[in-house]
C-alpha cells in the first residue's frame, strides 16, 4: 500500500497566532498517490492554501504548525520525515522534491530581473555544479517544454501575458524535476481559454514526466474534470474525500452538494439556481458540532452538538467497489451517513442516487425558452 | 420598451507614440426594462470600458446614448440626473465602500443628494427599506455597522442597496460576484434578478462566466478585443455559438458531464490544433481585418478584411465572414 504513496500528511493542524488564534487547518489527513492529481476544493478562507503551505514547509509566522506529521516517500528511497528537516536539509528538500506554483504569477516572479536570471538563480542555489552554459540550455528547454518560445528568455515578467507568466511559473516548478507539485489556484486569475491551455499543458507534462499534483482551487467543476481524487474542505477541515469522477454525480456531504449547485452547468436546462445561504464561519471559533450545520438544509438534532468524523458514506456500496485505484476510499464527515443517527440512510440527493438538479445532461434547446428571462 | 439605447459607441485611449488604442469599437445595444443583457468576454476585451462609458465616467470618442429616447447629457445638472437613473455595481465590494463610514452613511448620502430627502426618522426608514430590499436584516443593526464588520456578500448587498437608493431605471453590474465566495454568488445573482423584476430595471450584467450569463440573461453579447463579435438570445449564443471565438470560449469551460475518455480526446484535439498554429502566428500584428483570425480555426483569406455583421439565426448576429452569403458562396 505505502509504496504507491508519495506524500502522506496526517492530523495536520495550523494556527495563525493572535489574541484569539485562527485555527485555519484542523486535524487534516491527506495522502497523495504517485502520479495522481489530488484536488483540494473549498471556498476562500477554508484553509486550503494554508494546508498547501504547510505541506511544503512554507508557513511563515504568524502561522504555526501545531500538530501532525508529514512523510515524503521518494521514488526508490527511504521515507523522509518532512517536519524533522531543517536548515540545509529543508533547503535541499523544497523545490527539489516538492515544488509550488502560486496563484499570482506577477507577484511570484521577480519584476526587475529577466527570466534567464531567475532560472539561473534556481540552478545556482540548487544545482551549483552546473556550468553557466548548461544552465542557459536547461532554462531554454524548460521554456520550450511549457510552450514558450525560448527566444523570450531575455524577457522581463511584465513583457509577458498572464498566461505566459503562469507557464513560466510552471516551468520553474519543473526545473529541478520534483516528484510533487503543489498548485495553488494556478489558473484562477486567467480567463477560460487561457486556463484551458494551461490545464492541457499540465496534463501533457504530467503524462511525460510523471509527477504528482496537489491542485487547489475553489472551482469545483474544474476540479472534477482534472483530478483523480478530491478532498473538499470546509471551515478548516476535510469534510469529504471522494473519487472525482463519481462525486460530481453523487456527492455525500450537503456542503459538496451545495458547492456543486453553485456552479450552474452551462448547457443544462434552465432551472432555479441556488447557492448556499449564510456565510462561512469564523475560524477563530470552536465548533462543538458540525461547522456546516448553520447553513445546512438537512440539519437535524445532533448536528449542533456532536462533531462528525470522517467515515464511509451510506448508499455507495453498489457504486464504488469494484473500485478503480483510489475509488474505495470515499469518506464523509456528516451525521446523515451515520447509521446510529440515521438508520434509514441519508436523504435523497446525498444517498448515492444522482439528484435531479445535480446530474448534468445534454439538453435540447430552442423549445426551452426564447426571449425574456424570468 | 427600450430604456437605454446605445449606437456606435467607440472609446479611445491616447497612447504614447501617437496611435490611439480603440478599447471599444462601434458598439450598439439596447437595454430594456425588466430584462438583463449579458456582456461576456476575456479580461482586457473592453467590458469594463463599456460600463464606464455607459455610466459616463469615460468620454466616448463617438456614438450616441439615448435614455428613454433622450440624448444623454454629458455635463451639469442633466448629467447628475442621468447618473441617478443609471447606477453602477462594482466588482470589488471591499474597495467600493468607504471603510470610514457606516452602512447608514453609504445609503443616506444618495438619498439626501438626489432630492433632498427629509432627515430624521423618515431617512432612517428609507435606509431600512433599502436594507430590507436586499435582505440585510435586522436593518437597524446592519445600518450601524462599518464595512469591515460585514462579509463580502453582505458588503455587495450594501453596494446594491446604494445603487437602488437613487431610484435608477438602469443597473450596470460589472462582474458583481467574481470577488465573492462561490457558495454565495448565486444568492447575489438571484437577488439582482429579483430586484430587476420587482423594479422593472434594465440590467447590463458584465461577466466572464458563460454559465451564469446564460442563466440570468435574456440576451448575450460576446466581446473580443473591443468589438462585439456575437449578439443574440442567451440560449442560442451559448448552445449554438455562431462566432468561432464564442465556440472556443464555450468549449473551454469545464464540463463535468464529460467522461474521462471524452476529456482526453478533446484535449488531444486541442493540442493538435494549437500545434498547427505556430507561436509566431499567434503573436503577429493585426492591422486590418478580423481580430480573431490569428486564433481562428476557420480563418480564410477574406478574413484579412473587416468582417461583416451577418445574421446567424433569428435575432442572432455574428461579426464573421462565415455568415456572409457572398463569402460563403465564394469559398464553396
Amino acid at each position: 500500500m505505502s509504496e504507491d504513496i508519495v506524500l502522506r500528511a496526517e492530523h495536520i493542524s495550523v494556527e495563525y497566532a493572535g489574541r484569539r488564534p485562527t485555527r485555519a487547518v484542523r486535524d487534516v489527513t491527506i495522502e497523495l498517490r504517485r502520479g495522481e492529481v489530488l484536488g483540494i476544493a473549498g471556498e476562500s478562507g477554508c484553509g486550503k492554501s494554508t494546508l498547501a503551505y504547510a505541506l511544503a514547509r512554507m508557513l511563515k509566522p504568524p502561522a504555526y504548525l501545531t500538530g501532525g506529521s508529514i512523510t515524503f516517500f521518494p521514488a526508490g528511497g527511504a521515507p523522509v520525515d518532512v517536519l524533522a528537516l531543517d536548515g540545509e536539509g529543508l533547503r535541499r528538500f523544497r523545490w527539489n522534491k516538492i515544488a509550488m506554483v502560486f496563484q499570482s504569477a506577477m507577484n511570484a516572479l521577480n519584476p526587475v530581473t529577466s527570466l534567464a536570471q531567475q532560472f539561473t538563480d534556481i540552478f545556482a542555489a540548487h544545482r551549483p555544479d552546473l556550468d553557466a552554459a548548461t544552465r542557459q540550455r536547461r532554462a531554454r528547454e524548460l521554456l520550450d517544454m511549457v510552450g514558450i518560445d525560448p527566444a523570450r528568455i531575455g524577457s522581463f515578467p511584465h513583457e509577458l501575458s498572464g498566461g505566459m507568466r503562469q507557464r513560466v511559473m510552471i516551468a520553474m516548478a519543473l526545473a529541478l524535476q520534483p516528484e510533487v507539485i503543489i498548485m495553488d489556484e494556478p489558473t484562477t486569475a486567467l480567463d477560460v481559454v487561457v486556463q484551458r491551455e494551461i490545464l492541457d499543458e499540465i496534463e501533457r507534462l504530467r503524462e511525460e514526466l510523471g509527477f504528482s499534483v496537489i491542485f487547489i482551487t475553489h472551482d469545483l467543476s474544474l476540479l472534477l474534470e482534472i483530478s483523480d481524487r478530491l478532498a473538499v474542505m470546509y471551515a478548516a477541515e476535510v469534510i469529504e474525500r471522494a473519487p472525482a469522477e463519481l462525486v460530481g454525480q453523487t456527492p455525500a456531504h450537503p456542503y459538496t452538494l451545495g458547492l456543486l449547485r453553485s456552479f450552474p452547468d452551462m448547457r443544462s436546462a434552465r432551472r432555479e439556481l441556488r447557492g448556499i445561504p449564510g456565510n462561512p464561519p469564523d475560524l477563530r471559533s470552536d465548533f462543538p458540532g458540525c461547522p456546516f450545520e448553520p447553513r445546512c438544509e438537512f440539519r437535524f438534532e445532533v448536528c449542533p452538538t456532536a462533531h462528525p468524523a470522517l467515515g464511509p458514506p451510506a448508499g455507495r456500496t453498489v457504486a464504488v467497489p469494484p473500485a478503480p485505484p483510489g475509488g474505495a476510499d470515499w469518506q464523509v464527515a456528516c451525521h446523515l451517513h451515520d447509521p446510529q443517527y440515521r438508520p434509514g440512510g441519508p436523504p435523497a440527493g446525498l444517498n448515492g442516487v444522482p439528484a435531479a438538479d445535480v446530474v448534468r445532461t445534454e439538453t435540447q434547446v430552442g423549445a426551452e425558452r426564447s426571449g425574456g428571462d424570468t | 420598451m427600450s430604456v437605454l439605447q446605445v449606437t456606435g459607441l467607440t472609446v479611445e485611449f491616447g497612447q504614447r507614440g501617437g496611435a490611439k488604442l480603440r478599447a471599444v469599437e462601434d458598439l450598439s445595444c439596447t437595454l430594456r426594462a425588466g430584462q438583463t443583457l449579458a456582456l461576456v468576454g476575456e479580461s482586457g476585451s473592453g467590458k469594463s470600458t463599456v460600463v464606464r462609458a455607459l455610466a459616463q465616467l469615460q468620454k466616448r470618442a463617438a456614438g450616441q446614448i439615448l435614455l428613454d429616447g433622450q440624448p444623454a447629457a454629458g455635463r451639469g445638472r442633466a448629467l447628475r440626473a442621468y447618473r441617478h437613473r443609471v447606477q453602477l455595481i462594482f466588482q470589488d465590494p471591499f474597495a467600493s465602500l468607504n471603510p470610514m463610514h457606516t452602512v447608514r452613511h453609504h445609503l443616506a448620502r444618495p438619498l439626501l443628494l438626489r432630492d433632498g430627502h427629509p432627515r430624521g426618522p423618515a431617512l432612517d426608514g428609507a435606509v431600512h427599506d433599502l436594507l430590507r430590499s436586499v435582505n440585510l436584516t435586522p436593518p437597524g443593526e446592519v445600518a450601524a455597522k462599518h464595512p469591515h464588520e460585514l462579509s463580502g456578500g453582505q458588503r455587495q448587498r450594501v453596494a446594491i442597496a446604494r445603487a437602488l437608493a437613487t431610484g435608477p431605471d438602469v443597473l450596470l453590474a460589472d462582474e458583481p460576484v467574481s470577488m465573492l465566495d462561490v457558495s454565495i454568488r448565486l444568492e447575489i445573482l438571484n437577488l439582482l434578478d429579483r430586484l430587476k423584476r420587482d423594479r422593472n430595471l434594465a440590467m447590463l450584467y458584465v461577466t466572464h462566466d458563460l454559465a451564469t450569463a446564460r442563466h440570468f440573461s435574456a440576451e448575450i453579447m460576446v466581446m473580443y478585443r473591443g468589438q462585439i463579435v456575437e449578439h443574440g438570445p442567451a440560449d442560442e449564443v451559448i448552445l449554438r455559438p455562431a462566432h468561432p471565438y464564442t465556440q472556443v470560449l464555450a468549449s473551454a469551460a469545464p464540463d463535468p458531464a464529460m467522461s474521462r475518455q471524452a476529456l482526453a480526446d478533446a484535449r488531444r484535439q486541442r493540442q493538435a490544433a494549437r500545434a498547427a498554429r505556430t507561436a509566431e502566428l499567434r503573436e503577429s500584428a493585426l492591422g486590418q481585418g478580423c481580430r480573431f483570425r490569428t486564433r481562428c480555426p476557420h480563418a480564410m483569406p477574406v478574413c484579412q478584411t473587416s468582417p461583416p455583421d451577418a445574421p446567424a439565426g433569428p435575432g442572432h448576429r455574428a461579426l464573421c465572414w462565415l455568415y456572409d452569403p457572398a463569402a460563403r458562396a465564394g469559398a464553396a
